[in-house]
């Protein structure tokens, strides 16, 4: 790496793995008691995805694994084209999420 | 409950010296509360419409300061008086009701004012008339107590007791807000009291961010309907920039809390969850509520 490079080593960057990006009132949130069910019209199905993001960017797609109980998210697609589609979790406009009071 | 006391009263108009510790009250505020006043005459009026003469309301003399010895000396010949305390303040009070006034309830309540003689003087209470006295005075202070939360002053009457050495009970030496009431029953006035500790004063004060506090939950009831951005969150990791652009398809990251995820808006978690990945649908089954800013 050269020289003018070395900073990317010291920057860190937040990533974040998103299952959902949803959105509710003020007073839906904080009425919120544990046990409540938020159910959210993301079908990840037998492929759960996760978009993993760097400042509100999608960098990449991820398949959610199991495995002895270990969550895996392993990357399925790099890049732009990953930043695409965002409807599919980014349910923000849609409204299609339902919270169930225990 | 009778209590004989045998001072007369001072005249409203008195000019008196100013005495030491004595409250003071700034005009506006003694608008304030006469207002307030004015409505617990009209309140009490309708409360006690089957307590009262026909046609005839009770009606807010004005109020002074006095200490409750003296008040309690001056206020008539007899008293029937209740202890009170207004809930979620620390305000508390008396109210004092003249014999001759609650005389005039019990006999109006039996429908036999008209038979009464207009002789001020009166024979003990019967049981029965005591207990319509004590019913009198159930209403007036539950009515004062609603008058009092409509104008931002406590949440109702908290209790009350007839017992004069109940712990609400005020101190003899006590400066009170003696607010005075009347029913006109011609030849006579008939009198009613309450006695309030005087920081009331501040309460009534409270008044004005009370009417703020009306706006502010029009406010608040356009805020609660405002729509909050949340990240369903599975993992969070701080990574160089270098690392980050060797990603590829293939690489595999462990996600540190398994199943649990959380709720995040603008860097801030708002709970954890538990995701369940159903056929079609995303569970999300709330597990605690924190609230913890990423950045600590």
């Amino acid at each position: 790496m050269s020289a003018n490079k070395q900073w990317m080593n010291a920057a860190n960057v937040c990533l974040s793995a998103v299952v959902a990006r949803i959105c509710m009132p003020v007073d839906t949130l904080a009425s919120l008691t544990n046990g409540d069910i938020i159910e959210i019209d993301v079908d990840l199905g037998a492929d759960p995805q996760v978009r993993l993001i760097v400042q509100g960017r999608t960098v990449a797609i991820a398949t959610v694994t199991e495995r002895d109980g270990v969550l895996r998210a392993t990357i399925s697609q790099c890049g732009p084209e990953s930043d695409r589609e965002p409807e599919k979790w980014d349910l923000r406009k849609s409204g299609t999420e339902g919270v169930r009071n225990s | 409950m009778p209590t004989r006391n045998h001072q007369a009263r001072p005249a409203q108009d008195e000019q008196r010296k100013y005495e030491l510790w004595r409250p003071i009250i700034r005009p506006q505020r003694r608008a304030a509360l006469d207002r307030i006043h004015h409505n617990v005459a009209d309140d009490w009026s309708r409360a006690l419409s089957e307590y009262l003469p026909r046609g005839k309301h009770i009606e807010f003399e004005g109020l002074s300061f006095e200490s409750y010895a003296t008040l309690n000396h001056t206020n008539g010949e007899a008293v029937h008086s209740a202890v009170f305390a207004l809930e979620r303040t620390d305000i508390g009070g008396a109210l004092l009701i003249s014999a001759d006034l609650a005389s005039c309830l019990v006999l109006s309540r039996l429908g036999i004012l008209e038979e009464a003689s207009s002789d001020s003087s009166h024979k003990a209470f019967t049981r029965i008339e005591t207990a319509i006295i004590r019913e009198a005075m159930r209403l007036l202070l539950t009515s004062l107590g609603a008058t009092y939360a409509r104008a931002g002053v406590g949440a109702g009457v908290l209790r009350y007791s007839e017992r004069s050495k109940d712990p609400l009970a005020l101190a003899s030496h006590d400066y009170v807000l003696a607010l005075r009431f009347r029913l006109e029953l011609p030849p006579r006035s008939l009198t009613l009291t309450i006695a309030v500790t005087r920081n009331i004063i501040n309460a009534v004060g409270d008044l004005t961010v009370s009417k703020l506090g009306q706006g502010s939950q029009s406010t608040g009831r356009v805020l609660s309907r405002l729509p909050v951005e949340i990240d369903v969150m599975l993992g969070e990791w701080y990574l160089p920039l270098t690392e980050l652009s060797t990603l590829k398809p293939g690489d595999t990251i462990v996600l540190p809390d398994g199943e649990d995820a959380w709720l995040s808006t603008n860097g801030i978690t708002l709970m954890k969850v538990r995701v369940s990945f159903g056929q079609h649908r995303t569970i999300l089954t709330l597990k605690s509520n924190l609230y913890r800013n990423v950045s600590e």
